[in-house]
């Protein structure tokens, strides 16, 4: 029931539509986190819906480009392609948006000093900025540390296509299958490409967290819920890169000892609020229900809710925790998702 | 009337029905998909075909190889390669059948028979070639060798139409959709008048066969026809000229209650909003919120239950925040009506008519400014007997053409087209989206690209019948 959609990359401007990639994305596969939201997927593409051309084509062009999960309209899943790994005439060639091989604005910290930033901005106008403050050691000085710098951008300011896994010489060998595999992260990841360099006085932990969320460059803020949590930002001199500095408050929950969730989710929008603490669904003959009792459509499950086991064991309830420790009630913390219909919650403290 | 059982790419034929070339030993035993019940494609089909190939030289016999093989390549590219535009066809009709059918094919192979003998022998005459079997992968279903004409209608200003693809048109009486599974639907074409842009269009099917009398449906419900809570101050219904019925409800915020804090603004009970008809109405929908706001952000929830239900009792739905005024239409849930398991509980099980009193309910809270929220009505796009979504298109400019169009392997695309030029293309979100069989429908729902407007409409759908289709079976067509 869902299709899966390129668009073309947010940096480059209004990201128009490029292509149904559902019949191409052969065992598509995602994940959404309850800290996090979007979280990673991933699909194949094989020569048995794509020619070759066309999937060189696609290896050439797409790392960036926004991809997103549709069910009935609705956006169950969005993100970029941030890796790609092209398997042609049995050599691997990879792209990759990686922070630390893909870095278009650069800055190096030596013992006297750091450097200005230099920007290729050829490269962070098609695929956003990916910021990278390399930290160096004692024989650096401020020739040496702009020399560096400037060797660092020459290599690595583009997604380029390099052999990944070697090239090995196996004569003997069948031809290998021409293939493309794809991976995707949801745009919470995005905002590890900027970092946070200045402190920022005590204020509420919500307020804290849509600052940092204005500082990236794709992801907005959304439904920011208020927690009066006050908490400074404190980086003193040691940049965090955003979303580990916004990960980390999340985690802190709120004054009260509540647990508290956040995460990136349709149209690039941060929303942060109280974790659920409802019971919201059940668990019924092997599938997820409503509260009606209606199964749910897999792509459309979220993490964040609490469900009520049907037929788990019974038993006492141990004194103290929260609404969710009692042997009938799982908190779902990231669920699994494949394509068509196959889908795996993981709940808080279970196996994961 | 007569016998059919060839491969034909338009041009080129592998006839297995005469002694000449690839002829049918009368052992092939014939294969059907599986029809599922939740509208999804089922596997592709494998045929094969015991045949034996017969030449009347060796060149004339390496020359029918060659003719197999040809085709063989264009339907592997056909599946493959973007820029092949003539598929393979499977046909059949049996000999007194009164139509002839095809299937779209995907891959060919033919092997040779352990019995085949010497390789080399001398030309194997017309009575003794080789013995071989043909492996057809096929598309699940079978369609008709020629496409029908769907009706044009010029849809009245509004947010909705109610398509009746069996309606009678310039190049086509009424008629129930035949076959046995649903039709695929080639071409649709929707004509932009000046003045409107379009920008989003759902569509979603529905059919007598599984839902009984269609225009008992509601496309909508409008929320001033609904119960307005109480119990919180502000909320009215409100006259706007520019609202779907000319009202909608408003909630005007005086005493700071809404501010992040949710409350019901209104329930949408089936029997206020609805035309009275439950089981008419059973499905699976989507539900499309009208709303705006006159300043700020609100949030919007809409929650699923009974009348009487429990606030904590019901089916929360997304959060929807809203910015926008003008009104827009946002996708808001998926739900079931009714909720309850029909299968387990019936009607006559219960004592009342609790699918009278299942309710949308509107929930809202004020996050931020000062302005107001209107909520005009909740759209339902019926999705269970197939859906298509189009979006990110622009249509500014006026008269543009837009078209949607669908392969015989179920290839949507979708571009706007403006004096012979492509101008915009669509990004296509479906699921099983083809014409079900017998009497039935599209709701037809349609928006600007990012806010809508009452006045928004098309000139006409299938303008001098530009829309097509064609039937499909599982197995045998028939007369139909």
């Amino acid at each position: 029931m869902i299709t899966l959609q390129l668009f073309d990359r947010l940096a480059e401007g209004t990201g128009s539509y490029r292509m149904d990639l559902t019949r191409h994305a052969r065992n598509w596969a995602r994940t959404i986190r309850a800290v996090g939201g979007f979280w990673t997927g991933d699909f194949e593409i094989t020569s048995t819906t794509m020619g070759r051309l066309e999937m060189v084509n696609f290896y050439n062009t797409a790392i960036g480009q926004r991809v997103a999960e549709k069910t009935a309209g609705i956006t169950t899943w969005e993100g970029e392609i941030v890796e790609m790994i092209l398997s042609l005439d049995g050599v691997q060639y990879k792209r990759t948006l990686n922070p630390n091989q893909f870095q278009n604005k650069v800055k190096v910290r030596y013992p006297a000093g750091v450097t200005a930033y230099s920007e290729k901005t050829g490269s962070s106008d098609v695929y956003g900025e990916s910021v990278a403050i390399d930290v160096v050691g004692a024989s650096y000085d401020s020739t040496a540390a702009a020399a560096r710098r400037d060797r660092i951008l020459a290599e690595k300011a583009y997604p380029r296509s390099r052999p990944s896994g070697g090239l090995s010489s196996n004569a003997g060998a069948e031809q290998s299958e021409t293939f493309l595999s794809v991976l995707c992260a949801g745009y919470v990841f995005s905002m590890n490409r900027r970092y946070q360099e200045s402190d920022v006085a005590a204020t509420n932990v919500s307020d804290q967290i849509s600052t940092l969320v204005g500082n990236s460059e794709f992801v907005s803020a959304g439904r920011i819920d208020s927690n009066t949590l006050s908490v400074p930002v404190s980086v003193e001199g040691i940049p965090s890169r955003l979303w580990d500095l916004i990960e980390e408050m999340i985690d802190m929950g709120d004054a009260s000892g509540n647990r508290w969730v956040g995460g990136c989710y349709a149209g690039r929008e941060f929303h942060y609020e109280a974790a659920e603490t409802a019971v919201s669904h059940r668990w019924r003959n092997g599938q997820l229900v409503d509260l009606g009792g209606v199964p749910m459509i897999p792509s459309t499950i979220r993490p964040n809710i609490i469900v009520e086991l049907d037929g788990s064991p019974a038993g006492a309830v141990l004194p103290g925790g929260n609404v969710w420790d009692n042997p009938k009630r799982a908190y779902i913390e990231e669920v699994e998702f494949m394509a068509p219909n196959i889908y795996r919650l993981v709940p808080r403290g279970g196996a994961s | 009337m007569a016998l059919v059982h060839k491969l034909y790419d338009g041009t080129n034929t592998i006839d297995f029905t005469t002694e000449a070339g690839f002829y049918d030993l009368y052992e092939y035993v014939p294969q059907a998909a599986e029809i599922p019940g939740d509208g999804s494609l089922p596997p592709y089909v494998t045929e094969v075909i015991p045949v034996r190939i017969n030449g009347t030289s060796d060149d004339n016999f390496a020359a029918e190889l060659q003719t197999f093989h040809a085709l063989q390549k264009l339907a592997a590219e056909y599946w493959s390669d973007q820029t092949t535009e003539i598929p393979v066809w499977y046909h059949q009709q049996l000999t007194s059948e009164t139509g002839q059918r095809r299937s779209l094919v995907k891959s060919l192979r033919l092997e040779f028979a352990d019995e085949a003998g010497n390789w080399f022998s001398p030309a194997p005459p017309t009575t003794s070639g080789k013995l071989a079997r043909v492996i057809i992968e096929r598309h699940p279903y079978w369609e008709s060798t020629t496409l029908r004409d769907l009706p044009a209608v010029n849809p009245s200003a509004g947010l909705y139409h109610y398509y009746d693809p069996t309606a009678a048109g310039a190049s086509v009486t009424a008629h129930d959709i035949v076959g046995d599974v649903g039709a695929r639907i080639q071409r649709f074409r929707f004509n932009n008048p000046a003045g409107d842009d379009i920008g989003r269009i759902w569509m979603g099917c529905r059919s007598a066969n599984k839902h009984g009398t269609l225009t008992d449906y509601d496309p909508v419900y409008e929320c001033e026809g609904g119960t307005n809570n109480a119990s919180e101050s502000g909320i009215t219904d409100h006259a706007d000229a520019t609202a779907s019925g000319g009202n909608c409800v408003q909630v005007v915020e005086t005493d700071l209650d809404w501010d992040d804090t949710w409350h019901e603004v209104c329930m949408l009970r089936h029997s206020a909003c609805g035309s009275g008809d439950e089981d008419e109405n059973y499905g699976t929908i989507l539900s499309l919120l009208r709303a705006q706001v006159s300043a700020g952000t609100w949030e919007v929830q809409l929650r699923y239950g009974y009348d009487g239900m429990a606030d904590d009792d019901l089916i929360k739905g997304q959060v929807l925040e809203l910015t926008n005024t003008p009104w827009d239409i946002i996708e808001a849930d998926i739900h079931t009506y009714p909720i309850r398991n029909l299968k387990a509980l019936t009607q006559t099980d219960l004592n009342s008519n609790s699918d009278a009193s299942q309710a949308i309910f509107v929930w809202a809270r004020r996050t931020s400014g000062s302005g107001n929220l209107e909520v005009d009505c909740v759209l339902r796009l019926p999705l269970d007997e197939g859906y298509c979504i189009l979006k990110d298109f622009d249509t500014t400019t006026a008269s543009a053409q837009i078209y949607m169009a669908q392969s015989p392997d179920e290839r949507i695309y979708t571009a706007v087209q403006l004096a012979g030029a492509f101008i915009s293309i669509a990004s296509v979100d479906a699921f099983n989206f083809t014409l079900p069989v017998g009497d039935c429908r599209i709701l037809v729902i349609w928006a600007g690209p990012t806010a809508s407007d009452i006045s928004d409409d098309f000139d006409n759908i299938n303008a001098t019948d530009f829309g097509k289709y064609a039937e499909r079976w599982a197995s045998l067509r028939g007369a139909e």
